[in-house]
């Protein structure tokens, strides 16, 4: 039963405020197989948002299937689906251990339990210490950690990055991206991670799907040649700058 | 959050206007008769609490009408936060209530609050029934529209986070929309609470035998202005009180709610 995320024939159509009706996604087909990472790409407004309201299941799409190792999904959200979203959207009233376990509260896990697994993903995302602070005392990079280990600890079937280091400066935005691979590596997390770098897509995951501009819908697939184990060191490659521009050209109808 | 550093400078200006007035009246500039000396005033209010000196019709008698007032002040507002909250919520979150009820809200603020004491006497009688009317009238204004605008603020990224946590329903609106939109909610509280007093005074003064506002009413009509100066002290203080405790009530609610009432 371990199929992963399937996403079969997506179709999304929406009405704007103003009367126009937008297609957002045309007949979209993508595998996320379990314990991989697979970044989706693709220009600004093509869809990716709708595709993880949809699979999220803040939205149902207007046609097509999503199921998570064979079940359907559609319009239920659910910590088996965790968000990490563009800006961390932390709960500003509650402290940074709180906030992480929130979740498991929902799920009626003990107190001693919920803090024990909450300070062991605080730890690994480098925030041990910061436990009894604030979100608003953090700086951006630390909250967007914050929003990581809340999705994290509920151990989701699933992960989803949407964007989640746009608003981050380039040097963080490395480290962060260090920290996927290590999470995955102790983890073996299963992540669709959506953004516009080009080398982020590259730098975090197994494969690399490019969508084609609205109504959207997958263009190309790049695997990502070796293992995560090595992907800090294909990132110094000439392989990994072939792929970059292989991926830009595709992306760019070069 | 800081605590706050007792600051000489922001003494100087009331220690001068009570030396001025302290020189006014004993000079004779100004007749004891409109404005008593500040130390005839101070052995009236400690016998307005006390009794001991027995300078006024009123002596001892402060904590019968704070009493009064205070309990008015405080129905009436608890009646406008039962009202305003419930209403807030619905028109902040669902859109349809809100094009149902708001325009018709609003209609009503639009008439002053002082513009409804006529109307309120012919409703509900002089004295007790007009006060809390009033009060409530008043209170409830600022309670609604900042729930309203704390529950239509609360963002939607907040709510999907809650959500997908696996938060929805009661338990959605008790631990997220509710914390999100509280420190806007505490604003509105305040600013109730503080006209919740105002208008007390409105009620008051209007005829009821117990309460400050009477015996402000009643002092200026047997030409006693010390009493009145008096009670208007009583009310002050009873109102930074009444601040302070609310404004601690809501930092237990919600540790992140300032003095400001913002979020820190």
């Amino acid at each position: 039963m371990n199929q992963g995320l399937v996403i079969d024939n997506l179709c999304h159509r929406f009405h704007t405020e103003n009367g126009q009706t937008v297609d957002a996604l045309n007949h979209l087909s993508l595998e996320v197989p379990a314990g991989q990472i697979v970044s989706v790409i693709g220009a600004s407004g093509c869809g990716k948002s709708t595709l993880l309201s949809l699979i999220a299941g803040f939205d149902r799409p207007t046609q097509g299937e999503i199921t998570l190792d064979g079940v359907s999904v559609v319009g239920k959200p659910s910590p088996d689906r965790c968000l990490v979203f563009q800006s961390p959207a932390l709960f500003e009233w509650l402290t940074v251990l709180q906030n992480v376990a929130y979740g498991l509260k929902r799920q009626g896990i003990p107190r001693q339990d919920r803090r024990a697994q909450a300070m062991d993903m605080l730890a690994r995302v480098g925030l041990s210490g910061f436990e009894k602070q604030y979100p608003h005392e953090l700086s951006g990079g630390m909250q967007q950690r914050v929003a990581l280990a809340r999705a994290l600890v509920m151990r989701p079937r699933v992960l989803f990055m949407d964007e989640p280091f746009a608003a981050l400066d380039a040097q963080l935005r490395q480290q962060m991206q260090q920290l996927v691979r290590s999470l995955w590596r102790e983890l073996g997390q299963t992540i669709l991670f959506v953004t516009h770098d080009i080398r982020e897509a590259v730098a975090v995951a197994h494969r690399v799907v490019v969508l084609t501009p609205r109504p959207g819908t997958v263009k190309a697939v790049f695997p990502v040649p070796g293992s995560m184990e090595n992907r800090e060191a294909f990132l110094h490659t000439d392989a990994y700058e072939t792929l970059c521009a292989q991926i830009g050209d595709t992306l760019f109808d070069r | 959050m800081k605590t706050r550093k007792f600051d000489p400078v922001g003494w100087i200006v009331p220690i001068l206007v009570i030396a001025v007035w302290w020189a006014v009246t004993r000079f004779g500039i100004v007749a004891p008769y409109q404005l008593p000396s500040p130390q005839t005033l101070a052995r009236v209010l400690v016998d307005f609490a006390t009794g001991w000196y027995g300078l006024t019709p009123y002596a001892g008698t402060m904590f019968l009408h704070l009493w009064h007032s205070l309990y008015r002040v405080l129905t009436g507002f608890a009646l406008a936060v039962v009202l305003g909250l419930p209403l807030g919520f619905a028109t902040g979150r669902v859109r349809l209530l809100r094009r149902l009820f708001d325009p018709f809200l609003g209609l009503i603020r639009s008439v002053p609050g002082i513009g409804w004491l006529p109307i309120a006497i012919v409703w509900f009688g002089v004295g007790e029934g007009n006060t809390r009317f009033l009060i409530t009238l008043a209170a409830f204004f600022p309670i609604y529209l900042n729930t309203m605008q704390g529950a239509a603020g609360v963002p939607d990224l907040t709510v999907r986070a809650g959500r997908m946590l696996g938060a929805r329903g009661l338990t959605l609106f008790a631990t997220v929309i509710f914390p999100a939109a509280f420190s806007q909610i505490a604003v509105g509280l305040r600013l109730g609470l503080g006209v919740a007093w105002a208008y007390l005074v409105l009620g008051e003064v209007t005829g009821v035998t117990e309460g400050l506002g009477a015996v402000m009413t009643d002092g200026r009509m047997l030409g006693q202005v010390d009493i009145v100066l008096a009670a208007m002290i009583v009310i002050a203080i009873a109102g930074k009180l009444t601040d302070w405790l609310l404004c601690a009530l809501c930092r237990c609610i919600s540790p992140t709610v300032r003095k400001g009432g913002r979020n820190a």
